[in-house]
């Protein structure tokens, strides 16, 4: 009998692994996108980092890929002491799709205003379009993989 | 007894590795797989044939090209290839540079893609220079099979300060 209830606590442990994805996850993910532009307004490197998992790859809207965490708050500490410094980040839209309980593919949306260009000019506000993909890691949401794009204007592309 | 099973059910817990960690290798065989996606792709961009690179994608996948441009569904994607490869990208030559895996689980892949292309046209017809790109891929294995279920294109936009450290350095030389 208490083998019996050992191994049924076991397969029920286990299964928990491979169950759907709780009611609250779709929240927690909406959750991490209004930490990231709350972060991001505060020009916070350390709590834009605490939003990635220690290996998250993100590749910016330039195309440069920064890879782990490290790699990743170093060059927000530039950009947000930088060409950011003034910056404001505004998501208008985020989608969420889980590929399975602990894995999500996320679309975001979002336009940025008060950037500086690389010559120091200010940049006119634009609209890029992000996907992330985020995953759980013992029971918290975290940005494990980025990609941005400045979404052109239909004219001309 | 009953102390020994417990000790056993508790010691499978803490070893039982968190699940990411238990996933982290794919095998051979689905690094292959994936490696085959990219090599279909660039084949079938380079004959231009739609069909044939729609097929690396799942039917509700997410596509996001260049432009920022998001397709949802396979064919929406397509439909936009179609137009891509009868205008723009119909003399276009794609190349496939580099391609780096990362399992998040067995059946659940992180793909990213260094490719070039040349033989581009800008909307107004004239020659667009030739270009590099990274794309991040989400794959998924699916019935065995792996497909792309949420690709992102950026263009690399060569590092103006880099570019300048260079011209600086030529001036002095």
């Amino acid at each position: 009998m208490q083998l019996k209830l050992c191994l049924l606590g076991l397969c029920l442990l286990l299964a928990a692994h491979a169950s759907h994805a709780e009611p609250g996850d779709e929240r927690a993910i909406r959750e991490l996108a209004a930490q990231w532009e709350a972060a991001w307004n505060h020009h916070d490197p350390a709590a834009l980092a605490r939003l990635v998992t220690s290996d998250a790859d993100f590749v910016n809207v330039r195309g440069a890929w920064a890879r782990g965490r490290e790699q990743f708050e170093k060059n927000q500490t530039a950009q947000q002491e930088g060409n950011e410094r003034n910056s404001t980040w505004k998501t208008t839209e985020v989608d969420v799709r889980f590929v399975n309980p602990d894995i999500a593919i996320v679309h975001t949306y979002w336009t940025l205003s008060g950037e500086l260009s690389s010559e120091g000019t200010a940049r006119p506000p634009h609209l890029g379009i992000i996907t992330w993909t985020v995953a759980k890691r013992d029971g918290q949401w975290l940005i494990d993989a980025s990609q941005a794009t400045d979404v052109v204007p239909a004219q001309s592309h | 007894m009953r102390s020994k099973l417990s000790l056993i059910t508790f010691a499978l817990i803490v070893l039982l590795p968190a699940p990411w960690v238990l996933a982290q290798k794919g095998n051979s065989a689905d690094e292959k797989a994936i490696r085959e996606i990219e090599m279909r792709w660039e084949a079938a961009w380079n004959r231009h044939d739609v069909a044939a690179m729609a097929d690396v994608y799942a039917p509700n996948s997410d596509a996001i090209n260049l432009a920022g441009e998001w397709f949802q569904g396979r064919d929406a994607f397509r439909k936009s290839l179609e137009e891509l490869h009868s205008g723009k990208t119909q003399t276009s030559v794609w190349q496939t540079e580099r391609t780096e895996i990362k399992f998040l689980s067995p059946e659940i892949a992180l793909v990213h893609v260094y490719a070039n292309s040349h033989g581009d046209r800008n909307p107004d017809g004239s020659p667009m220079a030739p270009r590099r790109v990274i794309l991040s891929r989400v794959e998924v294995k699916h019935g065995g099979k792996w497909l792309i279920v949420s690709s992102q294109a950026t263009n690399i936009v060569p590092r103006a300060s880099a570019w300048a450290h260079r011209a600086s350095q030529i001036a002095g030389e």
